[in-house]
């Protein structure tokens, strides 16, 4: 690496913490995020369980009571680590300085408040308590908040941060899963070799949970409905499937020449990206297939010039979910072979929930910390584990494994996998 | 910053595909534009009544047949998941990929997919069910929604931007990068641009790109009525858009597809793919200025042009053309042209500037890519689309706008602008192939 691109400042927010600090200290502790949805009544659902993040108000952001109207929970969390982030990499998008400041994000689904609309609703019922179309379209629609279109555009929560801080550069928005986000950070990572801009900031977030998503993720099948006890076990045998989470986190990413004229510290470089499309099966949307992962992490070793000897650790998509945890593990397994030693792995979801777009971003911030300080937490995995992940996972206590190449491995369901490597300067 | 500061791979076009409301292929469509015909009609696909806009530009029915005996689509069962955005996705995209004979590519892993899409809106019936179980002080009742049979996996499948790069990946068997861009009216030009930049690092040698938009529905219409973003004074629905024109008054909605193919030149070359230009350029930018307003002096606008004009190596005098945004909106139309003017200075008054909404509205995500496609084949051509509709001139837009009818003129370098609400930004530079 001539230049490489480097991370010089971060921040999460996660179901155990709303900072780096407080997540990073309950996840070696073995602390778990998961429990009762409270955030709305779900005891109609059969899965009443979910990582949430709480806490987070917009008066503490300096928003301005219009534009805070349209923000849900996942542009809180994107305006709340932007401005820390920033904070940590010592940068300000006042002035012209942003204009070189490039923003890329990977942002869950947006859905729909039904509060939002159910004024328009109301005043649109005629005397049976049925929807009278005419009313609506004539009167009734100018209920809505005139603002609330823009709420539903999955772009808006980039733009307002963009506006809040000033950021110029290039940017776009990826959507809604992990793979989208690590797709954002490699597109900062390619501006930045390239001299586009000066610092690029790459987001991760996921959608609030709501009915919406917890309804989505359950028709999808992808929710443990089967065991409430141990809600999301990555590559456990038996495993029933994940728990949804929320949050997510930002990384400010400069070239090293850049983080040194500023004289901000770096530990950690971004080398490599791989990514691929394949469908585990042929029958629906449950991940992609082993091939495909194979492919995604070979391509990031590719680009990295790395072999998979060298890594050391590899933070998994490991969700808990019976696909997507066993054509991991074969890809690793097949990576590996060959291998004078193995390669550890690592899953955050048993303590945090799946964070969808939200959850590489923290992932490669939790790598950065394990990199600087050589602790890996343990995974949160009581049971058998799947076969070929039994030597590799770690687990029951924080372990010293001193990593210096990292992988972090993101999915969706509908077939897209992901891999970014990060090394140690 | 300078632009590119490593020689980078070159990306040229070797197909592409439309399916918009003008016409059910490029080649239609680019006949109709010539003529300066316009797509725009009455809304026949949901009832208006009572709204203050009733038009928008609607793709044929009929035009969608073909799928029924598109075979991999009916062996992967599309139907049960696909959209109206995406159905018109895989047409565009079988036409593009037919062009560029992409079943002669044997590594499909280094063929990728890049999509702006949104996803399909909720419609009025699921909305108008669903509220059927909602109380504003009770919340959900899921009981007596599940006693119905509960709500359709589908319909959330729908919703969600990345089943249509799925979708595409499965039926032309992409198997490199998928990815789903989902920012507003500039996606389909952010989805070509982010394309660009995989072929460039080499992480791909092919890459479908493009973007779909159906938003002629209640749900997705209703938003852009509430920001009263589109015309709402009209004497005809084919002369509601009218970009850059004083009595402009809003942008009208439309919905289609555009596809094209991306390809690193060598590759191009090896397998003796036809070029039919070059991608030079991509540069985009956010306003940071407004949630609800463009920047009035269109600095976000500046910056994408010039962007692209640098990572394309290209001087602002060798621009020949630019295919401007051009919504028809009274505050887009000028701070563009007042962009365009900041970027090329006292060029910009010597090349023309047209606008393709104002035959086709507005495509909002696939926008960029049918703007892409039909400045691309007039540079094969030589032929300058027009900017119908254009009859009262403004005086504070002061460019050529190629008024009301298509010119013959040669031309080499352009540039194609889609800006997107929220205010981010994105500009392609496109060349014409001379096999250099």
């Amino acid at each position: 690496m001539t230049d490489p691109v480097v991370i010089t400042g971060r921040a999460i927010v996660t179901p155990l913490g709303d900072c780096l600090e407080s997540t990073w200290t309950a996840l070696l502790s073995g602390t778990s995020g998961i429990g009762p949805i409270t955030a709305f009544d779900a005891s109609g659902f059969p899965c009443q369980l979910a990582a949430s993040v709480s806490g987070i108000n917009p008066e503490s952001l300096d928003l301005p009571r219009r534009e805070s109207r349209i923000m849900d929970l996942h542009s809180l969390i994107l305006m709340k680590c932007a401005q820390e982030a920033m904070r940590d990499a010592a940068l300000s998008g006042e002035g012209d300085s942003g204009l070189e400041i490039g923003f890329f994000a990977g942002i869950g689904m947006v859905d729909y408040r039904t509060d939002d609309l159910t004024g328009a609703v109301s005043a649109s019922l005629d005397e049976t308590r049925q929807i009278d179309y005419q009313r609506f379209y004539e009167r009734a629609y100018q209920e809505i908040f005139p603002l609330w279109p823009l709420a539903m555009l999955n772009n808006i929560a980039l733009c307002q941060v963009a506006v809040k801080l000033g950021l110029r550069g290039e940017n776009s928005v990826f959507s809604p899963h992990g793979d989208s986000t690590l797709q954002g950070v490699w597109e900062a990572v390619d501006v930045l070799r390239n001299g586009r801009n000066q610092q690029v900031l790459a987001a991760g977030v996921a959608e609030k949970i709501s009915e919406s998503s917890l309804a989505r993720g359950l028709l999808h099948g992808f929710i443990n409905v089967r065991d409430s006890t141990h809600p999301c076990r990555p590559f456990i045998r038996d495993n029933a499937g994940t728990v949804l989470g929320e949050g997510g986190g930002i990384v400010v990413l400069e070239s090293l020449s850049s983080a040194a004229s500023r004289d901000r510290p770096a530990q950690v470089a971004i080398s490599g990206y791989g990514s691929a499309f394949g469908q585990a099966d042929e029958r629906g949307f449950c991940g992609p297939s082993e091939e495909a992962i194979a492919q995604a992490m070979a391509g990031a070793l590719r680009s990295s010039g790395h072999t998979f000897e060298e890594v050391d650790l590899v933070l998994t998509h490991g969700e808990g979910s019976p696909y997507a945890d066993r054509n991991e593990i074969k890809a690793i397994r097949g990576l590996m072979r060959g291998s004078k030693s193995i390669t550890r792995i690592y899953s955050s979801k048993g303590n945090l929930g799946h964070l969808l777009a939200g959850a590489p971003l923290v992932d490669i911030v939790l790598a950065e910390r394990m990199i600087s300080s050589g602790m890996v937490p343990p995974v949160d995995c009581q049971g058998a584990l799947i076969e070929d992940a039994e030597d590799l996972l770690v687990k029951d206590s924080p372990s010293r494994l001193n990593p210096r190449v990292v992988m972090v491995n993101a999915f969706s369901y509908e077939g897209q996998a992901g891999s970014l490597l990060l090394e140690a300067l | 910053m300078s632009s590119t500061s490593v020689k980078r791979r070159r990306v040229v076009i070797t197909g592409y595909g439309t399916l918009n409301p003008l016409g059910a292929s490029a080649e239609d469509t680019f006949a109709r534009a010539s003529r300066g015909e316009s797509g725009i009609s009455e809304i026949r696909a949901f009832d208006t009544t009572g709204l203050p806009c009733r038009i928008g530009g609607e793709v044929n029915n009929d035009w969608l047949k073909p799928l029924d005996t598109f075979a991999p689509y009916r062996k992967a069962r599309c139907g049960k998941f696909s959209s109206r955005a995406v159905d018109m996705m895989i047409l565009a995209t079988r036409e593009a990929a037919e062009m560029a004979n992409l079943d002669q590519v044997r590594d499909r892993y280094r063929i990728g997919c890049s999509l702006g899409s949104h996803g399909e809106n909720p419609s009025t019936g699921e909305m108008r069910f669903l509220h059927r179980f909602y109380h504003e002080k009770t919340g959900w009742n899921l009981r007596e929604l599940e006693a119905t049979g509960g709500f359709s996996y589908m319909s959330f499948l729908k919703r969600k931007p990345d089943v249509a790069p799925a979708i595409l990946a499965r039926l032309f068997d992409c198997r490199g990068s998928s990815l789903s861009i989902v920012s507003a009216c500039a996606a389909g030009a952010q989805a070509i641009g982010e394309a660009f930049r995989l072929i460039q690092d080499e992480k791909c040698d092919v890459m479908v790109a493009g973007g779909c938009e159906a938003t002629l529905n209640f749900s997705g219409f209703i938003g852009f009525v509430l920001i009263k973003a589109m015309a709402e004074k009209y004497t005809t629905p084919q002369t509601a858009s009218r970009p850059f024109d004083r009595k402009r008054n809003g942008f009208v909605m439309s919905e289609g597809a555009g596809a094209l193919i991306l390809e690193e030149l060598e590759h191009a070359r090896r397998r003796g793919a036809k070029i039919l230009g070059e991608l030079r350029g991509y540069g985009d930018s956010a306003d940071a200025y407004r949630i609800t307003d463009t920047h009035p002096k269109g600095e976000g606008a500046i910056l994408a042009m010039s962007r692209a004009m640098a990572d394309g190596g290209v001087l602002p005098e060798e621009i020949d053309y630019i295919n401007a945004h051009g919504t028809s909106t009274a505050q887009n139309d000028l701070t563009e042209s007042r962009a365009i003017e900041a970027v090329l200075g006292e060029h910009a008054s010597r090349i023309p500037v047209s606008s393709n909404k104002s035959m086709l509205g507005h495509t909002i995500a696939a926008a960029g890519a049918i703007e892409s496609i039909l400045s691309l084949m007039g540079m094969q051509k030589s032929i300058i689309l027009p900017t119908i509709n254009h009859e009262f001139p403004d005086k504070k837009c002061r460019l050529d706008y190629v008024p009301n009818k298509a010119r013959h003129q040669p031309h080499r370098i352009l540039l194609s602008n889609s800006f997107g609400f929220g205010g981010q930004n994105a500009c392609l530079c496109l060349a014409a192939w001379d096999g250099s």
